[in-house]
Parts: structure tokens; C-alpha cells; sequence
């Protein structure tokens, strides 16, 4: 496989995550794939519209305080900050990876930023399980949409403690591979374990296509499996418990891959 | 005067010859001194050795049996402030002889316990101090490394067992539900209604959504009223709900932690108590030791975790584990060991500054703090002294950083509290630990000088309670065949202790004579043993050098010849200016008014003699002898004092019919430095009466000693290196008849001159002349006699005294034709003795 199936990681960022690290881990990713950076802040049209609405205001867990007013003045205002460190950071970044890079804002509701990535896109995004209060969390904006995109998308959660050094890769007999491999060979690490599972009607064998053709990218499965449904793919992956799950979204129906978004707490890379 | 006593100046020289033959002659005033007078031998066939290796050891030294009384009492008596304060001379052997009388002591005395500090659980910044019985605190410290070494590996091993995960599961799975059941129904019941829990970067937010976007404002005004007021109403009634269930969530939060850590109790309960009870076991006898392991066993329990939290790698955003340091509070500091240890120990501090002495607190930086806990206590010198002796340098004390007050504040207060400066000080406001004291029994032993202890003993009151035992230790000791073989012995042992090559009779003889010389006396010895340890090296080094094995007399000869060589630079300009005639002195023929007077300079550990011209003048006046040292303050006050009372002498002899009309003056000719002392007094004298007397004085010898009142010459200090002061200008002038020194004959007990000044005595080429009195001194000068008053108070015609009368009384006269009115003034003829 000499050519690269992903040829530009895109970073999208909103007001909510931390866009250094981010900004950071994306840069890092670009240039361990050898292609450049691009980044977008999305100026979330949900936010824009709830601070304009005349109801209620949001609630915090560290303000004992009554909730904290929420107007579309102090919005703008934040969009406007935080899209400049966003840039700043790229910026940074980019140039000590020596990367080529580019930066766009998105004003538009989250479900959007599907639209903006072109053939051979990686599109990280920063959904960390930090809970709202205890281990309670609203459903991160980007796994919401994380499933509707297409193309690649990783979403990140972050190294949580425990996680075994295992990439579990779940692969559809009908798809095709390359983008697979390419994202192996690009987040796999050396002293990752890597588990092809394979999705399929019960009496089929394993897909053994996957193997070979990590093989010769270098990558050696540790172990082939098979899964029937999408609820021995959930089981599975939360038996091995790995530090990544490399998805072929043709596995899974839309409501499976759903549920699998909100469920897994690793890093998890959909392949559509 | 005697009427033997040769009276003419023809016979003066002949005086001066030194007596011959073999048998020393008894000393006589105004008489030269037989050689065997001049020094004082060591016959080394007294001595009963070959070498010193025949010799054995000398324990403690020669001739201080005063002060090893005085350590000996202070040792002994346990009560407080019977410390000891041990005075003397420095290199006197004050160190070894109070080291060895206190290893005879401490070798019986009980062995002190071990203390140790141990983390105090209820407030870590008062670290415990424990006391053990002696060795055992090691047996403890060791005990409590192991316990956390295999609670490190036990713990996490419990709490990774299969039971502690299921229980630790039911309890998150637990706060889980109750979260997620009340999120969940509060985000179902939003979600009927058409509302969607968002996250916003204020918190979370409730908003009305239509196919999962939020309805935009303006839509939302464009919607019914009633629509609107029904939303509104929603939202309101859903944030107030979830304004609820957040306020709940800390103490669910709260719950959940309890439950967790009782959990953790539980789990590792078992293992500590079985962990803790082999500790115990070993300590079940001392209660101290099992409640504090009672209060190892709960602070264990209540924080497990931390055992099992560094057996896992933490997450992303996750706190570090607990490093090593977290389990330093169940370490033992091990502050005094006493293991091994036979009897008291002695202590010698010899940087004893505040921290040396009470022990310090160090720091650890950590993260760009400086943290510290009950193990980074050190231990100070009186911790390690506890139960024994401390030997300290009381100049050094006193010059280390608060190492005086500090002392005195610990032996006040019987415990050892370790303390910064900083916090003694009241400078430093940051939190800080403050161990328990420590009590303290402790027999400190100063070391120091005589001008120490005396300024101590008058300028601070707290001393004398401190330090009631003075041991004083003498600068030398008297001259015996007893003791002449004790130092012999003394020699012996130095030289075995410093391996150096011994000694042979000849050798041992020799150092004793030279440490009679250093002693300044020959019946003394000097009790300065660095000083002759010193010399035994400089010896050692030249039989090495020669490639022999025993020192002999010549190589003491040689070793001191080799010192006097080496400081002797200044002696040597001033012989070299002498001889130049830069500095005037002369040594042959006569001068009216002009005495070689003789002095010494000491500087540093050396000190040498010689010559000063001392002139007077006399003219009309009222009767006062001015000394131009003093007026031009170059005379200290004893040298001043010297001038007055032969100006007392002279008022006594001449002065009783009338007062004196004269005004002499006094000086040190070339001298440029200040005069202090008084042992050219009678020099002065001499000079004064020549002058009076028109007498001319023999510049052949020199003279020393001080007068009294009454005529009477007194003894004087350094009388050797002034004799051989004199000795040496001369002999580079060539020896010539008639030279020699006049003493005080009080001094010729301390003679011990170098021994080519014995042989030129004993040649009668160079005189040594004891004098009494200063009419011995005049004639030996003048070669008159000094004459004896008559029954009326006359003098002879002839003798010094009656030329001196004369003298005085033409100048009474002169003075009463100057104070009479002109109308009876009458012209007269002048007669010889009317001043000029």
C-alpha cells in the first residue's frame, strides 16, 4: 500500500473542548500520516439561537449562585476569542510539526461540519467523558453527530486509565479496506495489539480479507473474530476493553452505531 | 658598700673575668655567674631508658593534677550545672587529657537509650519523639519499612481480588443509577415536551428544539403566545427539577466516597492487622511503641487507596498516583542509634553553631516548594551526646552562629528542642514542624583559654550557674627528677602516638632542656606539649631525611636551630642594622648618661632581645623626670609607672632636706615603636644617676631589671632572649673584654641560655652579673664606688652618690638665686657640679 488514504486531518473545535490539547493531538496526528492540518471552529448555531431565546438559563454544578445570565453579546464574544487561540494554536502547532495548514470558521449547527470535509479527510473531534456532575454526562455535541457525518471521523475521549493497549478493528464484509488499513497504520502503536473483528451473518466465516493487507502494511492481528450482530459487537467490545476501536460504519445499522458512540468510552474512528 | 668591693675602674675588668674550674661556683651579687649557673642541664645518664621505646605510655600529662581533680569532680557529680569549663594555655593537652579521663568514665557508664521521630497522625507538624531501649529503634525502623514494603504489594493485591471489584462495582454502579436515573428522567420528561438538555459553556441549559436543532428566536416569537407560555412554563418547571438534582448531586458525591472508603477499610483491614501484629509483637513491652503502631494501623486504614492508586498509571487529565513520599509518614527516623555502642558516648562538636548543636530541619524542593516532614529532622551534637559528654571549643562557640545562647537555653531547659533559627528568630512565618523535645542528660565539657573563662565569669551571669567546675590548667610545671622522668615519659608517648622515630637519651635530655627554656624558667617546664610535639615532628623529619631510626641530641639541636632559623628574620635586621651602626649601640667604651638597656619583642609564638640605648639628661628644673616615651604616648602605663618609682628613689636618696631642682629626661634612643613594661627601669636609673653624677658609663654591658623605690632590683621576664640579645651583637663585633649583662640576681634561677653563651662565660668572655641593688649596678658600670651615707647623710668624696648630692645641690642653689629678688642676687664664682 503505498499510497495514503487519508491525505488531511481536519480539527473541529467548539466553545466546549479544550482547543490547545486538541489542537495539539490533531497536529501530531497530521504529521505522523505525512499530510497537513486543517482547522474549524464551529461557531455553534444552537448556542446562538438558545442565547437568544427569552427562557431559561443554564445551570452550572460550581455556582451555587442563581444560573448565570446567557446572552447572545457575551456569545459572540467568546466565538470571537476562542476562533483566534483556535487559530493561534494551529498555527503553533502546524509550524513545530512542520505541516502545511489552513483554518476556517464554521457558523452553523454541529451537523454541518460533515459538509466540509472532502475525500480523504480525517475529522478529529474532542468528545472527553468528562461528566457534567459525578459520572452523569449530557451526550457530547459531537458524538450526537458524530454517526451522520461520513467519511472518517475520530472521535477522541482521551487515554482513560484501564483501557487495554488494544486496537480493536471491526470491519464490514462489504467494505472497502484501504481507509482501514491507512488508519491502523496511522493510530496504531507499536505496542498495541490489534483484534479484527468481523461483522457478518453467523454461519459466515470470518472476513479474512482484512489480514493480509494489514500484513503488508506491517500490522500483524493478533486475533480474527467474528461477530453475528450488533450486540455481540457491543459485547465484544466491551469485553476487550481497548484503548481504540477502528469502525467500518457498514457494520452496524444507524441505531446500533448510535448506541455503540454512546456506550464505548475509548477513542473510537468511524470509517463511513 | 663593702669595703672588699673593688672601688677603681682599673679593677672593674678584672671583675667581669668568669671564674674558672669544674665546680660551679655558688651565685653572688655583682659577681659573674660560673657557666653551670647559665644553664640549666638535663644529665641524660639520670635517665634510666635507651630510647623512648623503653618507655611506657603516660596517661594524662605532667604536673595538672589540679585541674584532672577538677574534671574528675565535675564527671562525677551528676547534678545540673556541674559542667566543667577547662582553662589553660593552648597546646597544653587540655583535649587528649579530658578525652581520656572521659572514655574512662563513659567506658562504665550505662549505654543511653535510641530515640527516634515518628509522625505525629494528629497533627504531622508536632513529629512524636519515641525513646527505645538501646538497639531496638533500628529493630522498629526496620519493622516499619518492611510493613509498607509488603503493604504496597498487599493492598493493591486485595483490592485487585475479584470480591473487592464486585463490591467496589454495586457501590459506582450505585451513584451511577441514582445520577443517571435522575438525569435520564428529567432528559426524558424535557424530551416529551419538545426540550433538549444542552451544554453550554455556563453549565447546562434547557432549550426548545425541533428536529434536534433549537428553534431560532425569531421563529420562536413568530410561534402562539399561549406556545410560547407553555414552553416557558416547561422550561421553567424542568430547570427548576434540574436545579434540584444538582444540588443533590455532592451529596451523592459525598455518599458514594464514604461507601467507597468503608469498602476499603474493610478490604484492607485484614490485611494491615495481620501486617501490623508480627510488628507488635516484637514491641509488645513498650507501650509508647504500640500506641503509636495502634495509630499506624488507623491512619493505614484511611488511606488505602493510596497504596492501591501508585500500582496504576493514570489516566489523561487524571491526578498522579501518590509517589513514594506519601509513605514516609510510617517511616522511623532514626535519630540516635545507640546500637553497638559500649557505654557514654562523647561528642566532639567542633563547628558548634546552633544547628550543629540542636539539630536542623531540612527541605525537600518538591513541584518548586520546599516541603519537609519528621524524617528530614537531623540529629545535633547534644542528641548524639545524650546520656554522655559534650566537648566543645568555647572560642569557637562563642563565635558560631548562636552557638552560646543556644547552649545555654538547652542546658537551662533540660530537653533538646530542634529548632530553626528562623523560627528562634521569629523570622520566618511559614508553617514549619515542631518535634516533640527531647529531654536531655548531658555533662558538656568547655575548652578554652584563661581570658575566655574569666570574661564569661563576669560578663554573664548564667555562666557561673552553667559551669560550676573551673579545671585550670597551668602553663608549666616544676622542674623535678620526679617529674623530668614523667615528661620523659610524656615524650614517649607523643612520639608513639605521632609514630615517630624514638628517642635516645641524649635526644629526651636535650627536648627537656628546651622545654625549660620555653618555659622561661629553669626550673620549670613548659606545659605547652603541642609546642615540643612540634619540635619531636621537625626532629622526626631530619633523622628521616638522614635515613636513621633514632633521634639524637644533636638532631633536637638541629630542629631548634632549624625554628630559630626560620622566624628569626626580624632578629636578624635588627642585629643587621646594629652592626651597621643604623640603630646605635656600643659596646665598648664609655658615654655619660648612656646605658644599654635591653628589651624584648614578641611577635606571634617568637620572641627575641635586644639592645636599646637609654639616655638621660639633666638640667635646672623643679624636680621632675620626664619620660619622653610617655609624653609623646609611646610609654604604656607600666613603663610609666617604672619612671616614677625611680624618680621615687631618687626624691628617697637625694630629696630628703629639700626638694630636687632638676628635670631629667628619660628615652629609648631610636626607638619607634611604643615601650611597655618595666625591666628597663633600672637601665633608666643607671642612665639618670650617670648623668647626675657626671659619671661615665661602661658601654660593655647591658642591663636589665626593674627597681623598686628603695633601690632594690627586681626580676624580670624574658630574661634570656635578652642576655643573648645583647650576647649576639657583640659576638658579631667580636667578643671583647668586659662585656656582659647585669640581672636581677632573682633571675638567675631562670636562666637556660643557648649554650654558646655558656661557652663564652666559661671562656670569661662574656659576663652573666646577678645584681641586688642598684648601688651594686652603678659601681659594676662606673667603676666608682656608690658610697654609703655617713651619720650626717654625707656621701664619701669619690662615690657616685656624693657626685650626685653635689649635683643637686648646686642645682638647688642655682634655683634659689633664680626665685630671689633681684636686690639680693649676688654674683658668685662657679664651681663644678653648678648646671650649665
Amino acid at each position: 500500500m503505498s499510497e495514503r488514504e487519508i491525505r488531511r486531518v481536519v480539527i473541529a473545535c467548539d466553545v466546549q473542548d479544550e482547543i490547545g490539547p486538541a489542537v495539539r493531538k490533531a497536529a501530531e496526528l497530521a504529521a505522523r500520516c505525512g499530510v497537513p492540518v486543517h482547522g474549524v471552529f464551529l461557531q455553534n448555531e444552537n448556542l446562538r439561537r438558545l442565547a437568544g431565546l427569552p427562557l431559561g438559563r443554564p445551570v452550572s454544578l460550581s455556582r451555587t449562585e442563581p444560573p448565570q445570565s446567557f446572552d447572545t453579546g457575551e456569545l459572540e464574544k467568546l466565538f470571537s476569542v476562542l476562533a483566534g487561540a483556535m487559530r493561534r494554536a494551529l498555527a503553533a502547532a502546524a509550524e513545530e510539526a512542520g505541516l502545511d495548514w489552513s483554518f476556517a470558521e464554521l457558523r452553523d449547527v454541529p451537523s454541518a461540519a460533515g459538509a466540509l470535509l472532502a475525500e480523504g479527510d480525517m475529522l478529529v473531534l474532542e468528545a472527553g467523558l468528562g461528566g457534567f456532575a459525578g459520572s452523569w454526562r449530557p451526550r457530547s455535541l459531537w458524538e450526537s453527530v458524530a454517526g451522520d457525518l461520513g467519511g472518517m471521523v475520530l472521535l477522541r475521549r482521551g487515554e482513560a486509565a484501564g483501557r487495554r493497549r488494544v486496537v480493536l478493528v471491526i470491519c464490514a464484509a462489504s467494505a472497502d479496506h484501504a481507509r482501514t488499513v491507512d488508519a491502523v497504520r496511522a493510530l496504531a502503536q507499536p505496542r498495541d495489539e490489534t483484534t479484527l473483528l468481523s461483522a457478518g451473518a453467523p454461519e459466515a466465516e470470518p472476513d479474512a480479507a482484512l489480514a493480509p493487507m494489514l500484513a503488508m502494511g506491517g500490522i500483524r492481528a493478533a486475533a480474527i473474530e467474528r461477530a453475528g450482530s450488533a450486540a455481540e459487537i457491543r459485547e465484544r467490545v466491551a469485553a476487550l476493553d481497548p484503548r481504540l476501536v477502528i469502525l467500518e460504519t457498514e457494520a452496524l445499522d444507524a441505531e446500533a452505531l448510535q448506541a455503540l458512540i454512546a456506550e464505548t468510552r475509548c477513542d473510537l474512528l468511524l470509517i463511513g | 658598700m663593702s669595703e672588699d668591693f673593688p672601688p677603681s675602674r682599673i679593677e672593674r675588668s678584672a671583675l667581669l673575668q668568669q671564674p674558672t674550674g669544674a665546680v660551679p661556683a655558688p651565685a653572688a651579687a655583682g659577681r659573674p655567674l660560673p657557666a653551670a649557673r647559665l644553664r640549666q642541664c638535663c644529665d641524660s645518664g639520670g635517665l634510666a631508658f635507651e630510647t623512648t621505646a623503653d618507655l611506657p605510655d603516660l596517661a594524662g600529662l605532667v604536673g595538672q593534677e589540679r585541674a584532672v581533680d577538677a574534671i574528675r569532680a565535675g564527671i562525677g557529680i551528676r547534678h545540673k550545672g556541674f559542667n566543667v569549663f577547662a582553662f589553660g594555655p593552648a597546646g597544653a593537652g587540655k583535649h587528649t587529657l579530658i578525652q581520656q579521663l572521659l572514655q574512662a568514665e563513659a567506658a562504665t557508664a550505662p549505654t543511653p537509650p535510641d530515640w527516634c521521630y515518628v509522625n505525629n497522625f494528629a497533627d504531622p507538624h508536632r513529629p512524636r519523639r519515641l525513646m527505645l531501649p538501646t538497639g531496638r529503634a533500628t529493630a522498629l525502623r526496620d519493622a516499619m519499612q518492611r510493613l509498607v514494603a509488603e503493604l504496597r504489594l498487599a493492598l493493591p493485591a486485595a483490592f485487585e481480588r475479584e470480591d473487592y471489584r464486585a463490591r467496589r462495582e454495586v457501590i459506582d454502579q450505585q451513584i451511577k443509577h441514582r445520577q443517571e436515573e435522575a438525569f435520564g428522567a428529567l432528559q426524558h420528561k424535557a424530551e416529551q415536551k419538545g426540550i433538549a438538555l444542552l451544554r453550554t459553556p455556563m453549565g447546562l441549559a434547557l432549550a426548545p428544539v425541533r428536529n434536534g436543532e433549537v428553534i431560532p428566536p425569531d421563529i420562536f416569537q413568530r410561534m402562539a403566545a399561549e406556545d410560547r407560555k407553555r414552553i416557558a412554563g416547561d422550561i421553567e418547571t424542568l430547570q427548576t427539577e434540574l436545579e434540584t438534582i444538582v444540588r443533590k448531586i455532592p451529596d451523592w458525591e459525598r455518599e458514594h466516597r464514604e461507601a467507597v472508603r468503608q469498602l476499603n477499610r474493610d478490604t484492607s483491614s485484614v490485611v494491615v492487622k495481620h501486617l501490623l501484629e508480627t510488628v507488635r509483637a516484637a514491641f509488645t513491652d513498650l507501650h509508647e511503641v504500640v500506641a503509636y503502631l495502634g495509630e499506624v494501623e488507623h491512619d493505614i486504614l484511611e488511606h488505602a487507596e493510596e497504596f492501591i492508586a501508585e500500582r496504576r498509571e493514570p489516566g489523561e487529565g487524571e491526578a498522579p498516583p501518590p509517589d513514594l513520599a506519601s509513605f514516609r509518614r510510617y517511616q522511623v527516623n532514626l535519630l540516635v542509634d545507640n546500637s553497638g555502642r559500649k557505654g557514654a558516648p562523647i561528642v566532639y562538636e567542633d563547628h558548634p553553631t546552633h544547628q550543629n548543636l540542636v539539630g536542623r530541619i531540612e527541605h525537600l524542593a518538591r513541584f518548586g516548594a520546599l516541603v519537609t516532614d519528621f524524617n528530614l529532622i537531623v540529629p545535633g551534637a547534644f542528641h548524639r551526646a545524650n546520656g554522655g559528654y559534650l566537648v566543645l571549643d568555647a572560642q569557637r562557640l562563642l563565635a558560631a552562629n548562636f552557638g552560646w545562647e543556644t547552649l545555654k537555653r538547652v542546658l537551662r531547659a533540660g530537653e533538646i528542642r530542634t529548632v530553626s533559627l528562623e523560627q528562634l528568630l521569629s523570622l520566618a512565618s511559614t508553617v514549619s514542624l515542631d518535634p516533640e523535645p527531647i529531654p536531655l542528660e548531658v555533662k558538656v565539657v568547655l575548652i578554652g583559654s584563661p581570658t575566655l573563662y574569666y570574661l564569661l565569669a563576669e560578663l554573664d551571669p548564667d555562666f557561673p550557674e552553667l559551669f560550676k567546675i573551673a579545671a585550670d590548667f597551668d602553663d608549666r610545671v616544676a622542674r623535678s627528677a620526679e617529674t623530668t622522668g614523667l615528661y620523659a615519659q610524656l615524650i614517649a608517648t607523643a612520639v608513639r602516638r605521632e609514630k615517630l622515630c624514638p628517642l635516645d637519651r641524649g635526644a629526651v635530655a636535650r627536648v627537656i632542656e628546651e622545654a625549660a627554656r620555653t618555659s622561661g624558667d629553669a626550673a620549670k617546664l613548659t606545659a605547652e606539649i603541642r609546642g615540643i610535639i612540634d619540635l619531636l615532628q621537625e626532629a622526626d623529619h631530619i633523622v628521616e631525611k638522614a635515613g636513621r631510626k633514632i633521634v639524637g641530641p644533636a638532631d633536637i639541636e638541629a630542629a631548634v636551630e632549624a625554628r630559630r632559623r626560620r622566624s628569626d628574620r626580624i632578629y636578624r635586621r635588627f642585629q643587621e642594622e646594629i652592626g651597621r651602626d643604623t640603630l646605635r649601640i656600643e659596646t665598648t667604651g664609655e658615654r655619660v648618661g648612656q646605658v644599654n638597656g635591653l628589651s624584648v619583642i614578641a611577635l606571634g609564638s617568637v620572641s627575641f632581645g635586644h639592645p636599646s640605648r637609654i639616655s638621660a639628661q639633666v638640667r635646672l628644673g623643679k624636680g621632675e623626670v620626664i619620660d619622653i616615651e610617655r609624653e609623646v604616648a609611646l610609654g604604656g602605663p607600666i613603663h610609666s609607672k617604672g619612671v616614677l618609682i625611680l624618680s621615687g628613689f631618687l626624691g628617697g636618696r637625694f630629696g630628703r632636706s629639700g626638694p630636687l631642682s632638676l628635670t631629667a629626661s628619660l628615652v629609648f634612643e631610636q626607638s619607634y615603636g611604643g615601650v611597655e613594661g618595666d625591666s628597663a627601669s633600672a637601665a633608666e636609673l643607671f642612665a639618670l644617676l650617670s648623668a647626675l653624677a657626671d659619671a661615665p658609663v661602661g658601654q660593655a654591658l647591658a642591663v636589665t631589671g626593674s627597681v623598686d623605690q628603695h633601690g632594690h632590683i627586681q626580676a624580670i621576664g624574658g630574661v634570656n632572649e635578652k642576655i643573648e640579645g645583647f650576647f649576639d651583637v657583640c659576638r658579631a663585633r667580636g667578643l671583647a673584654d668586659g662585656q656582659g649583662v647585669l640581672i636581677p640576681a632573682a633571675n638567675v634561677q631562670h636562666l637556660m641560655l643557648r649554650q654558646e653563651v655558656v661557652d663564652a662565660a666559661a671562656a670569661g668572655r662574656f659576663a652573666i652579673i646577678p645584681i641586688e641593688t642598684i648601688d651594686q649596678g652603678i659601681e659594676l658600670l662606673t667603676g666608682l664606688p656608690a658610697g654609703e651615707p655617713d651619720a650626717t647623710g654625707g656621701y664619701a668624696e669619690g662615690t657616685i652618690n656624693q657626685r650626685v648630692a653635689v649635683r643637686l645641690a648646686a642645682f638647688a642653689r642655682r634655683l634659689a638665686a633664680i626665685a630671689a629678688p633681684p636686690a639680693e642676687r649676688r654674683p658668685r664664682r662657679r664651681t663644678r657640679g653648678d648646671d650649665e
